[in-house]
């Protein structure tokens, strides 16, 4: 175990190209699971790299340990091999040519320890992950969920102070990933190994780790808790990519310790956003709001934050019904689930072009500087 | 090839019938004969009588099983250089950052493309007493070279050079396919570079290299030029010496030769059986999507080894057999010095000569021709008919494959001389040409069958769908696809077929001989070595213009291309807004047919 500190990191592929990473600062503590979430471009990938040593940063530091891996002013690089690191690749990298144990072993043959050593740890760390029975396949001879474990039990097996995946569960149906994800959980709570996961799929993100980073553009947009990143995005961008799928405009009206009053652009209606001290009176902001945290009917009644509006548009998903609202010019669009529209309305409900209430729970707001022009989140 | 056709062979079995007849004649039958051939004394065509003289003659003799052991040390040595060190090349053009590795593939190409018989003759002269070699080894007591390209050496280290070029264009594919991250995953498993070298990409490219082997041995195995012209005038048979030997000596024994032939073509069988028994289809190479990056590495000092390795081999590959050559051409006589432009001006007033580039000429783009469309339609034939019998012109083709030059020439020699309506064709330029478009249409096949295969129906379906007829379809979505490939099979079989010794020196007539039989004639027989690099230097340019001329006109194509295209996005941009009919719109929509502008499938040059 170890921590890992990141200093200023910059990388960039060749010296005209923009910086695929430019100066990232990043601290991880020993035994957590650090998330680096952003969409495809953001960086992520090329800083776990650099961190492993398969890439070689153009500028800044990075230690391991309290040990200097790379350092391109001083010159200082070290091998990928000599960084004690296991590693999980999206597209698992098992060598086709041996068997799953020799896969397994492999680790261990590179540090040189000794036949019986080795053959009880492959053992555990097979049984770790449930494939014990398929030790003498081919590895190649799995399928990808099986493969994905051995691919684990491999990075496991040499017990690294390091460990790092690259978008491990990417290449699996979404069945299996859901299934891989409760593993790692269980697996990062039983070895309580440093590491960093790399992915694009906030879901995934907020269930592993201990902290997420978001970047963009090579650099940091967000570091929290899952839960700060969830409930508490900082910038258009956050919000978007965790999730929110309505940004209404408008002008802050009061802001204090209590909550940030917003009112909306063309409308006379006011929400209460959860407190923020960056946003003063007069600000342009955008609310961002979840189409699952809005309530509707008869419970919005008496709620914080009530609204009415024109229903445009009812979709029918199977699990939720989407109600398509009109507020002043604004659009919003309200996701209740299927069992619950009974629930709300016994006596049936409503249709497009009923007026209806609704709220919506001011911790559920985000209030984020504005983002004028373009705004990707609105369709 | 038609698509009426193709439908037809679908609809029908008549057609693809009598597609198949056409395959096992054109291919299998003098193969057969081939058999008939070992047991049958006399020449073929005359009176004979059937017995097993002709084996006895040949495997009684001590002499034959040593040449079969010379041939096989033969190969072995030519073709662990070539897979060693085309596997080098292949690494640091595909790999490294290495200086001038952006030129490694146009040189090995143009390695591949001059003719054998090049390298042998200008070889011969370099370490001929006043040769380039010879002036920088200096002689030995005895006033022998010290480096004589008459032995042994000579004999690997010429077949050898050409076989790295041969080996790293067939190694280029699969050195690029390599799965980076199984790599990276053996670094973040402790392993080193030599480690990980040896742990996981050897074993994983372990299929590949051996079923090259195979093929490299197989082809050292049948390979004619160089024993003929270095090998036999030092007393050094291999196999394909030893068959011509028995057919260019009196008495002819037509029957020996036979046996002797059925024999190699046993052994190259076996060999392939061994391997595929052994292997099987076990394919490591793996192509990923993302995490595999194509970067290429920085081995700091290493490049400087990587370049010297490359310069040096151009050098003595390339460079100084070309100037050897030159010299040679203008000397009196060869090995005298002086300067004159005696040859030169002799080949164009030799009608021998004029006749021979005629003839080659046709050897060159007719045999290339048909034996990439035999290949395009054997690929179409078994991709589209639903027939299980379409997929056995693929297999003949392929067995096809390990044949020899020399053998299939004198197989050819039975096959049309012991049928009377045949026998016309002997000694007519047909049936070289025959000969020749048998043993390239593997290679075409080769080729083209990678982007012949890819052909997905649906193309062809949604082409018709949209309101094209078979005709256009074909010209607009199948031409344009499988066309890129076809002109470079067509270019390389063409390059093969014009540059082969070992058909022509069996079946030409005196009336019908190409260059290389002629270069081969002028440097041996004649003793006029200097005639014999003129016209060879003469060959060179004649296939530099036409593949210069090739490339030109690419060249030319994509450029128009692109002019249209950006063209076009421009009329796009300015239609978009108006919703009536605009007459520039719908003529640029008209210009979609050209088939010049769609998508071109990468050519494959592998064999």
């Amino acid at each position: 175990m170890a921590h890992v500190s990141i200093e200023s990191l910059e990388k960039k592929y060749s010296p005209k190209a923009p910086a695929a990473v430019e100066s990232l600062d990043l601290e991880i503590k020993e035994g957590e699971f650090l998330t680096l979430l952003g969409p495809s471009g953001c960086g992520k990938t090329t800083t776990l790299r650099c961190v492993a040593g398969l890439e070689r940063p153009t500028g800044g530091r990075v230690s391991i340990g309290g040990k200097v891996v790379d350092d391109p002013a001083h010159r200082t690089h070290i091998a990928p091999d000599k960084r004690d690191i296991g590693m999980v690749f999206q597209s698992y990298a098992l060598w086709p040519h041996m068997s799953v144990a020799s896969n397994v072993a492999y680790p261990l043959k590179m540090r040189k320890i000794g036949i019986d050593e080795r053959a009880r740890r492959v053992r555990e760390a097979l049984d770790m992950v449930g494939l014990s029975e398929y030790s003498s396949r081919m590895a190649t001879d799995l399928s990808g969920g099986q493969q994905q474990r051995v691919a684990l039990a491999r990075a496991l097996v040499a017990t690294p102070q390091l460990l790092l995946f690259d978008e491990p569960l990417s290449n699996l149906d979404a069945r299996l990933r859901q299934d891989m994800r409760s593993e790692l959980r269980e697996m990062h709570k039983r070895v309580g190994t440093t590491s960093i996961y790399v992915t694009h799929d906030q879901e995934e993100a907020v269930s592993l780790s201990t902290r997420i980073v978001l970047l963009n553009k090579g650099a940091i947009e967000q570091v929290g808790s899952p839960r700060e990143i969830y409930w508490h995005p900082v910038s258009h961008f956050v919000a978007d990519f965790v999730g929110y799928d309505n940004f209404i405009e408008g002008t802050v009206v009061g802001a204090d310790q209590y909550g940030v009053k917003v009112l909306l652009e063309g409308t006379e209606m006011r929400l209460v956003c959860p407190p923020r001290n960056d946003v003063h009176e007069g600000q342009r902001v955008d609310v961002a709001v979840r189409s699952s945290s809005v309530i509707l009917g008869p419970p919005a009644a008496d709620k914080p934050n009530a609204f009415e509006g024109l229903i445009t548009d009812v979709m029918y998903l199977g699990d939720d019904f989407i109600y398509e609202l009109q507020l002043g010019p604004h659009k919003v669009t309200v996701s209740i689930r299927t069992a619950e529209v009974a629930n709300i309305w016994p006596t049936g409900a409503p249709k497009v072009g009923d007026t209806i209430s609704g709220a919506i729970s001011p911790d559920s707001l985000a209030c984020l500087p504005a983002l004028h022009a373009n705004v990707p989140a609105m369709a | 090839m038609g698509v009426e056709v193709v439908r037809k062979i679908r609809s029908s079995g008549a057609l693809l019938a009598l597609f198949l007849l056409f395959i096992c004649a054109f291919f299998g039958y003098p193969l057969a004969m081939l058999v008939y051939g070992t047991f049958r004394s006399g020449q073929p065509g005359t009176e004979g009588s059937f017995g097993l003289a002709g084996i006895v003659d040949a495997y009684g003799d001590p002499a034959t099983w040593e040449t079969l052991w010379a041939s096989v040390i033969y190969a072995v040595a030519v073709q662990s250089i070539g897979i060693i060190g085309g596997f080098i090349f292949a690494w640091i053009s595909m790999r490294t950052k290495t200086p001038a590795g952006k030129a490694i593939t146009p040189v090995m190409v143009t390695i591949f493309a001059i003719p054998t018989l090049f390298f042998a003759i200008s070889w011969g002269m370099m370490t001929s007493p006043t040769g380039l070699l010879t002036q920088f080894f200096g002689v030995s007591a005895d006033g022998s070279p010290r480096l004589d390209a008459y032995s042994w050496a000579g004999l690997i280290i010429v077949s050898g050079l050409k076989a790295i070029s041969v080996m790293y264009l067939l190694l280029l594919g699969p050195v690029r396919a390599l799965n980076r991250s199984l790599e990276e995953a053996a670094l973040l498993s402790g392993a080193n570079r030599v480690r990980l070298f040896l742990d996981v990409n050897i074993p994983i490219l372990l299929p590949t290299l051996s079923g090259l082997a195979i093929l490299g041995f197989v082809n050292s195995l049948g390979q004619l030029d160089v024993a003929l012209i270095l090998g036999v005038p030092a007393a050094i048979y291999v196999f394909p010496t030893q068959i011509y030997d028995f057919l260019a000596t009196t008495p002819i024994r037509y029957d020996s030769a036979s046996a002797l032939a059925l024999l190699l073509i046993a052994v190259i069988y076996i060999l392939v059986a061994i391997r595929s028994k052994a292997i099987g289809n076990r394919n490591f190479i793996t192509v990923t999507g993302k995490a595999f990056r194509i970067e290429k590495e920085e081995i700091g000092r290493w490049k400087w080894v990587g370049f010297s390795l490359f310069t040096g081999y151009v050098g003595v590959a390339l460079v100084l057999p070309l100037l050897q050559l030159i010299i040679g051409s203008f000397q009196p006589v060869l090995g005298v010095s002086g300067f004159t432009f005696r040859h030169y001006i002799g080949l164009f007033e030799s009608s021998k000569v004029v006749q021979a580039l005629e003839n080659t000429l046709i050897m060159g783009v007719v045999g290339g021709l048909f034996a990439t469309i035999l290949a395009v339609l054997i690929t179409y034939v078994a991709l589209r008919s639903k027939s299980r019998w379409a997929q056995v012109p693929e297999l003949i083709v392929w067995a096809v494959v390990a044949v020899p030059g020399i053998v299939l020439a004198l197989a050819i020699t039975w096959a049309y001389l012991s049928i009377p309506g045949l026998k016309s064709l002997y000694g007519s330029i047909w049936i070289v040409l025959i000969a020749l478009v048998i043993v390239v249409t593997p290679i075409a096949q080769r080729a083209t069958s990678g982007p012949v295969g890819q052909l997905g129906v649906e193309l062809e379906e949604s082409a018709r769908i949209c309101g094209a007829s078979a005709p256009r379809m074909l010209l607009t979505i199948v031409v344009p696809l499988i066309g890129p490939t076809f002109l470079a099979s067509w270019f390389i079989t063409g390059v093969m077929a014009a540059g082969s010794l070992d058909i022509p020196i069996l079946l030409s007539s005196a009336k019908t001989e190409t260059v290389s039989l002629l270069v081969y004639n002028y440097y041996t027989q004649l003793g006029n070595g200097s005639t014999a690099a003129a016209l060879l230097l003469l060959l060179l340019a004649l296939l530099a213009v036409g593949g210069g001329l090739l490339m030109a006109i690419g060249a030319l194509f994509k450029k128009a291309n692109e002019r249209r295209t950006t063209r076009r996005g421009r009329l796009v941009d300015t239609a978009t807004p108006t919703d009536t009919f605009d007459p520039a719109l719908s003529k640029a929509l008209e210009a979609d047919n050209d088939p010049t502008t769609l998508r071109r499938v990468p050519t494959s040059v592998s064999k």
